[in-house]
């Protein structure tokens, strides 16, 4: 999800990407806002995404975290998996739009 | 977790400073956005910050975890318990002092041990793949025979196991004449030079430092008048030493005895030879020193072969398919008739170099004097442990607080431990420390004679490994006994700081009795064998050696004679003796071929007319070549008959004396005076016209052989040594004596001076070796061991204050309270005695082929050794048992 949101919004901060997640979710996911940083710092120990640190629209240090190649990579991958997957489930979950 | 992770984990534990600093920035950031949001909301400022904090979450919570996903968690808590222990050991300098100091001793005097052994025995030659070189031995019933040349050239063609074969002769000390350029000359006496097949750094693969090595044509022609000349290679020391490392030195020519020499190379830095510890000045092709005649003589002429195995051959295929390669050529070469079966060509691995005399002699005594280096480090071990013990008592407070706040055991204990594992690494530096400086003396113990041994004894990388292995467990072996009490405590008492003195201190005072009795057996083990040597020297002194080395002086001689027919040698022979008979000062004075009380040895095959040898017996005496007055000057007893006199000259017939177990074995104890023998092989008849007193030979172990005497004018050989008896000190006459000798024969060097007491006390060099220091070390673990017990002794009367108090009250008298405390120590003394007796008698077995005139189980030395130690322990006690008894009654009632 972290790597979809900077996929689509570009070098966001820590702040920025727990917003847009919220958003996404439609709110369904409230998370302490805390637990994003170790996922972060993850995704960064496996060189997925890049930091530096940047100024804000309204004039404040924050640190941006941008998407690698190896990154892009990873999360093809990741899609076409979880497809595959959601794929499966769904084909158990409506057999009968299948068959004959 | 990925590689990838691990790097970063790993790079992250190096950064932490800024990394923690970065981490803060970024939360403060988010919330400061948070808040921001918050307010565009409209919420207050400061319901804001509280909203932005409660979206967030636990901020602390989050760092840690983050923290620990950042680095290694392992490897930051090993960070805190180094600083932590670092601290404690700086708090604690006593303790830290003693125990360093013990310790750097303790694993420096190992250290030193090891690298000596690591230096002569373990490390590898530095040439080309080492381990594929095989050292070859032509051995008689695996009794050592040399070969000749024409037999290393045959089996040099005829074998296929291996790639090549070198032939070395050994090494010869010889006069170097260097000639500069103004017309002037350096002359150097006994320099070592190896005489080689000219293949020899080819097979070794060994590179030059500067110019070439040889090549074939080098090699190929024998020393004759027309030929006198060849070619040199320095070793790189020598280069440095006599040539400032100038490489105008290729060209140059030197002269190795009187050959003319070309320097045509200098071998790489750091290759000495294929004898590890002698490290000669230069390298020549022996061809080209050796007259065709003496090549083309089938006798022995070579003590060593190297060659390489071809690649997929093993050792035990080569050496099963060289043994019956040599044993065709003995056959073909008809000199050994019978018993060829007998004969085998022993392949030994080459990789750490030669088997030679340094190693024979110090191989075995160096792992014995291991293992003492090695008690004695258990010993120092032993008392750190008692050390740590006594203060992890104190520390009871500060544990129990970790205890009671959560810390856990494991990581307690592994807190305690880091803390030892310091204090023994510390120890362990500063052992090597020592051992620079240990090793060399140690060498220094084992290097006399006429050959120092050089040898780089200074720690190299494999050393300094097996020293910090060994200081890391011996840190941990000594922590964690005591880390493992420390931490079996009940957390509320051990928080009660007066109520302390419960049933966990009892514990520890059996855990620290029995530590001590652990000292006390093995300190045992050392002076048993320290007795053990010691009586094994003074049985050897004690024995009659048959001469008299008083006021005797050895001149050991090199001679590499210009002109080696047997007249010419007899000639100079005869003006060596005469010349150096003049000196003022000398009361007698004699030549030898032979070096009394050196390794060297040499028997003479006979034919005593009515003797019949048992079936397979080879009639055989040791024979020695020696001047006119060598009874006189050595001071061996003429029995019958004569000595070797100045008539018996090369034309006189031929004299010899034999000695009293020549007599016994050859002749029946008949009159032996008168009789005829042949001797050698060219079977020349010899009339016997002395006997002599049976003398030790080159060993005080050895039974006395038969050996006979001949005149060395009459059998001449190259000179070995010069035997002069005088009343004056060594150094009075040493300078005559070489310039007398110098002045009579220009190819004779005088290679070394030592009274004949010393020469023989030569051949007990490990054996003293070994008893110096066992015997020092033994007193050293003895000392540590009753250290230890005062310091437990003390400690337990110290505790006992008021009971005594209340004994003493109640009308014991001080002699009780004495007895009482001396007890508990012979209890502590007995354990010792009873577990070190037994260890001793089994570890004694180790120097068991040191000994002589007893057993390793001698009931006496073992008497004598628990009697010192158990004297030496009862002193220790007595001191703090005395000191209970004075113990005034009213005051330590008052105290409790």
């Amino acid at each position: 999800m972290i790597l979809k949101t900077l996929d689509m919004m570009g070098p966001l901060h820590g702040w920025g990407i727990a917003r847009r997640l919220e958003q996404i979710s439609g709110d369904a996911l409230t998370l302490n806002q805390g637990t994003l940083y170790p996922a972060l710092l993850r995704l960064e120990q496996e060189g997925w995404i890049s930091s530096k640190w940047g100024t804000s629209d309204n004039n404040r240090r924050a640190k941006y975290y941008a998407i690698t190649r190896a990154g892009r990579k990873q999360l093809v991958a990741e899609q076409e998996s979880w497809e595959r997957s959601a794929g499966i489930i769904a084909r158990f979950l409506k057999p009968e739009t299948r068959g004959n | 977790m990925s590689l990838r992770r691990l790097a970063s984990r790993i790079a992250a534990s190096f950064r932490r400073g800024r990394l923690d600093r970065d981490l803060d920035a970024e939360v403060e950031a988010h919330l400061d956005l948070s808040v921001d949001e918050h307010i565009r909301r409209g919420l207050t400022a400061e319901e804001a910050r509280a909203a932005a904090r409660r979206d967030f979450g636990g901020v602390e919570q989050m760092k840690e975890r983050y923290r620990d996903g950042r680095g290694l968690p392992m490897l930051d808590w090993l960070r805190q318990d180094v600083s932590y222990g670092w601290r404690v050991l700086v708090k604690t300098p006593t303790v830290t002092a003693v125990a360093t100091i013990s310790l750097a001793l303790a694993m420096g005097a190992n250290a030193s041990v090891f690298s000596v052994i690591n230096a002569l025995m373990l490390r590898l030659l530095p040439v080309h793949d080492p381990r594929s070189l095989v050292i070859l031995a032509a051995r008689h019933h695996n009794e050592a025979t040399i070969m000749s040349f024409p037999m290393y050239v045959d089996l040099k063609q005829a074998q296929q196991v291996l790639t090549d074969i070198v032939a070395t002769a050994g090494e010869t000390p010889v006069r170097l004449t260097i000639p500069a350029t103004d017309g002037t000359s350096t002359e150097l006496d006994n320099m070592r030079v190896s005489f080689l097949t000219g293949n020899y750094f080819d097979v070794l693969g060994v590179q030059p430092a500067l110019g070439r090595f040889f090549v074939p044509a080098e090699d190929q022609h024998p020393q004759s008048a027309e030929t006198l000349g060849s070619v040199i290679v320095l070793s790189d020391s020598f280069w440095s030493r006599q040539f400032g490392r100038n490489p105008q030195v290729l060209g140059r020519t030197i002269l190795v005895g009187r050959s003319p020499c070309k320097v045509i190379g200098v071998a790489a830095a750091g290759f000495t030879g294929e004898a590890v510890g002698y490290s000669p000045v230069g390298w020549v092709p022996l061809v080209t020193f050796t007259s065709k005649a003496q090549l083309d003589e089938r006798t022995g002429m070579f003590t060593s072969f190297i060659g390489r195995l071809k690649s997929g051959v093993t050792r035990e295929q080569a050496e099963a398919s060289l043994t019956s390669l040599f044993q065709q050529l003995l056959a073909a070469e008809r000199r050994v008739r019978d018993d060829i079966g007998g004969y085998t060509l022993a392949l030994q691995p080459g990789a750490t170099g030669l088997e030679y005399e340094v190693r024979r002699t110090y191989a075995r005594p160096l792992i014995i004097i291991m293992a003492m280096v090695a008690t004695v480090l258990l010993i120092a071990c032993t008392n750190i442990a008692n050390l740590l013990l006594a203060r992890a008592a104190a520390r009871r407070g500060e544990i129990g607080i970790r205890l009671a706040i959560g810390c856990s055991r494991a990581r307690l204990v592994g807190q305690l431990l880091t803390e030892s594992v310091l204090l023994s690494l510390l120890g362990t530096i500063a052992g090597l420390l020592v051992a620079y400086w240990g090793s060399r003396a140690l060498l220094q113990l084992i290097s006399f004679g006429p050959v120092p041994i050089t040898l780089d004894v200074a720690p190299d990388g494999r050393v300094i490994a097996c020293v910090a292995a060994a200081g890391i467990l011996a840190g941990i072996a000594f922590g964690l006994l005591p880390a493992w009490r420390a931490t079996q405590l009940e957390v509320t008492p051990a928080l009660k700081t007066a109520a302390s003195m419960g049933s966990a201190k009892r514990s520890r005072h059996r855990l620290s009795r029995a530590l001590v009795a652990g000292q006390l057996a093995l300190s045992l083990l050392l002076l048993v064998g320290a007795g053990l040597l010691i009586r094994t020297l003074q049985n050897l002194n004690g024995i009659d050696w048959g001469f008299r080395p008083e006021h005797v002086v050895i001149f050991s001689l090199a001679h590499n004679a210009q002109h080696r027919e047997p007249e010419a040698m007899s000639q100079a022979a005869w003006n060596v003796y005469a010349r150096v008979k003049q000196v003022a000062g000398v009361d007698s004075v004699s030549l030898s071929g032979l070096l009394i009380f050196s390794p060297s040895d040499v028997g003479t095959p006979m034919l005593v007319p009515g003797y019949v040898p048992r079936p397979g017996e080879r009639v055989f005496a040791r024979s020695n070549s020696v001047s006119p007055g060598y009874f006189d000057t050595v001071g061996m007893t003429i029995l019958e008959g004569r000595g070797i006199e100045e008539r018996d000259t090369f034309t006189a017939p031929l004299a010899i004396v034999v000695n009293e177990s020549f007599v016994r074995r050859y002749l029946g104890g008949a009159a032996a005076v008168g009789r005829a023998i042949k001797m050698g092989r060219d079977g020349k008849t010899a009339e016997i016209v002395g006997v002599v007193r049976d003398a030790k030979y080159n060993s005080l172990r050895q039974p006395t052989e038969p050996m006979f005497y001949v005149s060395i004018m009459q059998q001449p050989r190259s000179l070995r040594a010069l035997e002069v008896r005088t009343r004056q000190p060594i150094s009075a006459i040493a300078g005559l004596v070489r310039d007398a000798v110098r002045s009579a024969n220009g190819d004779v060097m005088i290679r070394g001076i030592v009274s004949l007491t010393d020469q023989v006390n030569q051949s007990l060099a490990a054996e003293r070796l070994m008893m110096r220091l066992a015997s020092a070390l033994g007193a050293l673990a003895l000392l540590l061991a009753c250290v230890g017990l005062y310091g437990v002794m003390s400690y337990a009367v110290t505790q006992r204050a008021g009971e005594i108090g209340i004994r003493m009250a109640l009308g014991a008298t001080q002699p009780s309270v004495v007895w009482m405390a001396l007890r508990q120590t012979l209890t502590v003394v007995a354990l010792g005695l009873a577990t070190g007796i037994p260890l001793a008698l089994i570890a004694a077995r180790l120097i068991s082929g040191f000994l002589y005139g007893l057993t390793s189980r001698d009931p006496a030395t073992l008497t004598i050794a628990a009697v010192v130690l158990f004297g030496s322990a009862m002193l220790a006690a007595y001191v703090p048992a005395r000191r209970a008894a004075s113990v005034d009654p009213v005051i330590a009632l008052r105290h409790e």
